[in-house]
């Protein structure tokens, strides 16, 4: 993952940006739920742990957006900011 | 297709339903290469099985007709016939099952996939989401897929099948599908790619797909999901990487 990835003005991509969360042999099922929720909480464990903007948190963030509906995540961050989200971070 | 090829036998391949149609739509996955293969390998053992039924069938009611057979015959038994009857329809068994489940087996081996195409659906539209570019929670490439009405098609364009914006994905490479719903139950399902995956609220169902050539493919919701069911069609579009690159560049600009 190159360094100006989180930079907001970088639009259009490469074939070198062409890569998504790997397969997991922890999620082998075909519901990839846990996969996204699973890579949700580590960011933010991460992210608590390390700061937002650390390489290996950046990493989970890319999985579980990849992984992740985009309405899942809203309702997640609406939950986060209420206090009302069941995850620990 | 090598282009010497195409230029010999010009070639249009069947991606979308026809009218009438009975067989099945041009493969352009090894997955539904491998449907099309399994379906004619168990046809030969069910033509075998029928035309054997068939004649047992047809030689009983004529040798034991009652005029011409008035006497029934009187055995209750024989062991031989029992034991061949049994061993016979397990090894035709074993012979459909060995083929059927190492396919349906390799459906469910999911290859590291370079894109995640995240399709969800809607009643009555499909919703795509390409997040592998995102740097942050707001969505940048997503959009919805609906039906173009009948009154709005231009020549050329399918009835019921064309949608206002595609899918667009690169050909010969490993794409990862999750598949979802916001509201009721909803199936992405294209023929010729060989997937028909259920969409699921509150479940990411995953499968993978490698298209082998460019074309657009045409595909429908197939789990029956309200009023207008019919009316929420899929079109994958697959192209070259780079077209894809390209393509990608400008939705995010």
């Amino acid at each position: 993952m190159k360094d100006d990835d989180c930079a907001p003005e970088k639009k259009g991509i490469t074939a070198d940006d062409l890569k998504t969360a790997p397969m997991d042999w922890r999620f082998p099922a075909t519901n990839q739920a846990k996969h996204c929720y699973y890579s949700y909480n580590e960011f933010h464990k991460c992210a608590a742990e390390k700061g937002e903007h650390d390489k290996d948190c950046r990493k989970y963030a890319r999985y579980y957006r990849s992984l992740c509906p985009g309405h899942w995540i809203e309702k997640w961050n609406e939950e986060r900011a209420n206090g009302t989200f069941p995850g620990r971070y | 297709m090598s282009l010497k090829n195409t230029w010999l036998f010009p070639i249009a391949y069947c991606d979308a339903a026809e009218p009438w149609q009975l067989g099945f739509q041009d493969a352009a996955t090894p997955m539904m290469q491998g449907i099309i293969d399994l379906h004619h390998d168990i046809f030969f053992f069910l033509i075998i099985i029928l035309i054997f039924v068939l004649w047992m069938l047809v030689r009983a009611l004529w040798h034991f007709h009652y005029k011409r057979n008035p006497i029934p015959e009187r055995v209750v038994h024989g062991t031989t016939i029992e034991i061949i009857w049994t061993i016979f329809p397990s090894i035709i068994l074993m012979f459909i099952a060995i083929p059927s489940f190492a396919l349906l087996y390799s459906m469910d081996e999911v290859v590291d996939p370079t894109i995640t195409i995240k399709a969800i659906g809607h009643q009555r539209y499909w919703t795509y989401e390409y997040s592998d570019y995102n740097s942050s929670d707001e969505q940048s490439l997503t959009f919805d897929s609906y039906m173009i009405p009948e009154d709005d098609l231009e020549l050329g364009q399918l009835r019921l099948l064309e949608v206002d914006n595609r899918v667009v994905v690169p050909a010969k490479t490993h794409l990862r599908m999750i598949i979802t719903s916001a509201d009721v139950l909803h199936s992405w399902a294209v023929p010729s790619l060989g997937v028909k995956c259920d969409a699921v609220p509150g479940r990411l169902n995953q499968t993978s797909i490698f298209i082998k050539r460019e074309g657009v493919y045409y595909g429908q919701c197939s789990e029956l999901c309200g009023t207008n069911h019919a009316f929420m069609p899929i079109v994958v579009e697959a192209v070259s990487l780079d077209d894809y690159v390209s393509w990608v560049s400008n939705k995010l600009d």
